[in-house]
């Protein structure tokens, strides 16, 4: 299947003895926006931690199972540092460098692994945060330290910051679940034109978010996954009643 | 109500009271020094050798030198020793036995009487090569900076958040970039401060220099050699009984007293403006 | 107050059950015209058919609001959605057995024989009042019994065609009886169109038609 950027076969995750992820085979289409749903300590997070190769930082963690990148194994024939610039990671919370201006921020991925081209990193810094629609609120002095954004333009920044090494796939995890709605709104739409150029997976708490921006949905519990396909889908006529119960917010 | 009232007035009074008093020693001795001192200091003292015994005149310039050329010798040996260690408990230690072992060492270190270190480089270097040396001095400054240099740089270092490493490792940075480039550049500021507060405790030491460097009353000649310095001087000078040198005594200690000062003055504008 | 879909469906069931009210009694109106063969009920059936109308929109009224405060995925979507149609399809047949009503004012009837329509009508209503029972009480097989049961009124509708195509019958009952069949035919698909609903509520899918 060409058209499947990415394939998760049989993957199961642990914490020292504790399982958190239980032989979850999926398949993720080429640019499209993926949600994941699913009630908290579900192991939504660490199914997309899998994904970058970020759980096997935690100590304890322990990873089975395939996760394959256009026909590559991301564990057994890729390097991690590979795998994490082909696979960006967007977080919770934002986290700009603090010790960084604006414009460092947007390239610190290229910079520091030793582009020095002044033309091609200007470049770079102008289309990306054009992207994220932030050129035109921080233009005028990128040389401001990042931290003195607000939340909403922090969380665009270091939208900015992953996009800037041209990943393959953005990974999304509850991108504005500490913004405002104004904020969450500018990111939702940005979302949508993301796909353009990447697969984005985005995990999120909001089940109106994730009908909002995604096309699929997977739906895990408890570390496995319950249900995944379209999201009209899902979200009109799920197959699975966990997912009815979830969607309707009849859950525990 | 009331009673509350007048509690919290008598607290903060006392307080204040409390704070002006220890505050007087150490205008106290400012003062002094600065009355004492300042009569001694003229070009000519901070930039001549001390004259002949017995001539008038003559100033503390190879002291000078000589207290700056150690400190800088002990910088470019303790400082990269105490980041290094720094980084190395902060960021790659993993709380393995070693790293047990490392702390209890450098807690030990910043617990050791200078002047046992002074003994250590006595025995260690200068009893090999035969004559008193700068550079023995220097390697007994330095191990007094390497505690406190590494304690504030793992400290700084940890203080960076998870979420912020995170956010690094996700762009497939590799571990020593991160560390050096992200985590320890939001350290700086930890780092420079305490490397500044280092050089300052430094050059206020002196039982460690009398085992090592001793003193000269030349311009220094070459690093493994006597050489004069500040402290020493002092020290010789002050005890020595004669009238003209226990002046320049006072105006060598007020040159001290002003670095150490200005040291302070530049860490508390350092910290203020980056915290 | 919370908004609550519990609440929302009860209110929406509450108000389909009037409308349902409103439709037997025009049932019983439309009924007795045809066995008695007298007019003048125009007025009254125009005011329950209104009356149903009104009641439609009362329940547009709670699905969009329910809409708006919720917004409901899966099977609350799914009942908001159906009860929009159930409204309109119950108000629909209103309507269906006020027109049997005019067509009656239309055409002197009174040498018509109506028992075969008769006959439709009470089995189509009686699809009609299953097919809302089926939906209130999200019962799958009634749903489906009654989908089945519509392909017998459609024989039946045709055979009373072929009747009096070939029979020897005035002109006033020929129209008379051929439209009042068609439009209780029609009022059936209705019913039956309920059933569909009934059924994707339940199980998600469309059934194709």
């Amino acid at each position: 299947m060409s058209s499947n950027k990415l394939k998760v076969e049989d993957l199961s995750a642990w914490f020292y003895e504790k399982q958190v992820l239980n032989r979850v085979s999926l398949e993720f289409p080429d640019k499209k926006v993926i949600a994941i749903i699913g009630p908290s300590g579900c192991g939504k997070t660490t199914f997309i931690r899998c994904l970058n190769r970020m759980h096997e930082l935690t100590p304890g963690a322990r990873v089975r199972g395939r996760v394959v990148l256009d026909g590559k194994d991301i564990y057994t024939e890729m390097d991690a540092m590979e795998v994490r610039r082909k696979i960006g990671m967007v977080f919770q919370k934002p986290n700009p460098f603090p010790n960084m201006s604006i414009y460092d921020n947007v390239v610190a991925g290229l910079k520091l692994m030793g582009i020095r081209d002044k033309a091609l990193l200007d470049k770079v810094v102008e289309s990306k945060l054009r992207e994220v629609g932030l050129w035109d609120e921080v233009s005028d002095d990128l040389r401001r330290s990042g931290a003195q954004l607000s939340g909403g333009q922090q969380q665009r920044l270091c939208i900015a910051r992953a996009l800037a090494t041209e990943p393959e796939v953005l990974l999304m995890d509850e991108p504005t679940s500490s913004l405002d709605p104004s904020s969450t709104a500018k990111i939702e739409s940005l979302v949508r034109v993301l796909k353009n150029h990447a697969t984005v997976i985005i995990i999120t708490h909001n089940v109106q978010q994730a009908a909002r921006v995604s096309d699929y949905t997977a739906f895990l519990y408890l570390g496995d996954l319950i249900e995944f396909g379209e999201t009209k889908k899902i979200f009109e006529s799920p197959k699975n009643p966990l997912t009815e119960k979830y969607v309707t917010g009849r859950f525990g | 109500m009331n009673m509350r009232r007048t509690k919290d007035l008598l607290m903060k009074l006392t307080s204040t009271l409390i704070t002006l008093i220890m505050a007087v020693p150490l205008l106290w001795i400012i003062l002094d020094v600065i009355i004492k001192g300042a009569s001694a200091l003229s070009l000519d003292f901070i930039i001549s050798l001390p004259a002949p015994f017995g001539e008038v005149g003559g100033g503390i310039g190879n002291a000078i030198l000589g207290t700056l050329i150690i400190n800088a010798m002990a910088c470019v040996i303790g400082l990269p020793l105490g980041i290094a260690t720094g980084i190395y408990l902060s960021e790659y230690s993993n709380g393995s036995k070693i790293s047990a072992l490392l702390r209890t060492a450098i807690d030990t270190l910043s617990g050791i009487p200078s002047i046992i270190l002074g003994l250590f480089a006595f025995s260690l270097i200068v009893i090999r090569v035969g004559h008193y040396t700068a550079l023995a001095a220097a390697f007994a400054l330095s191990i007094i900076m390497i505690p406190v240099v590494s304690k504030a740089t793992e400290e700084g270092m940890k203080t960076v958040s998870v979420d912020i490493r995170e956010g690094a490792i996700a762009l497939g940075l590799p571990k020593w970039v991160i560390t050096i480039k992200i985590v320890l550049g939001i350290a700086k500021s930890s780092v420079i401060t305490s490397s500044l507060l280092a050089f300052a405790r430094i050059s206020g030491e002196t039982a460690p220099l009398l085992f090592t460097s001793l003193f000269s009353y030349y311009w220094p000649r070459g690093l493994n050699e006597p050489m004069a310095s500040l402290q020493v001087l002092i020290y010789n000078y002050a005890m020595s009984g004669f009238e003209s040198w226990v002046v320049k005594a006072w105006g060598a200690s007020l040159l001290l007293m002003l670095l150490v000062l200005s040291i302070n003055i530049l860490v508390r504008r350092f910290s203020t403006k980056v915290g | 107050m919370e908004p609550n879909m519990e609440e929302y469906v009860k209110k929406i069931n509450s108000t389909l059950l009037e409308m349902t009210e409103l439709i037997e009694n025009i049932g019983d109106y439309v009924k007795a015209a045809l066995e008695e063969k007298k007019g003048g009920l125009l007025p009254l059936t125009t005011e329950i058919c209104k009356a149903a109308q009104l009641k439609e929109e009362k329940v547009l009224e709670i699905c969009v609001e329910a809409l708006i405060r919720i917004q409901p995925f899966a099977s609350d979507l799914r009942t908001l959605t159906t009860s929009m149609k159930v409204a309109y399809d119950i108000s629909r047949i209103c309507r269906y057995l006020r027109n049997i009503i005019e067509v009656m004012e239309e055409f002197s009837i009174s040498e018509c024989d109506t028992d075969d329509v008769l006959s439709l009508l009470k089995d189509a209503r009686a699809m009609v009042t299953s097919s809302i029972n089926s939906y209130i009480n999200r019962d799958l097989k009634m749903a489906r019994d009654l989908i089945k049961a519509d392909d017998s009124i459609d024989q039946r509708y045709r055979a009373i065609l072929r009747k009096l195509a070939s029979g020897n019958y005035n002109g006033a009952c020929i129209l008379f009886k051929g439209l009042t069949a068609r439009i209780i035919e029609r009022m059936a698909d209705h019913a039956c169109y309920i059933g569909y609903e009934t059924n994707y509520l339940i199980t998600g899918n469309r059934v194709e038609y």
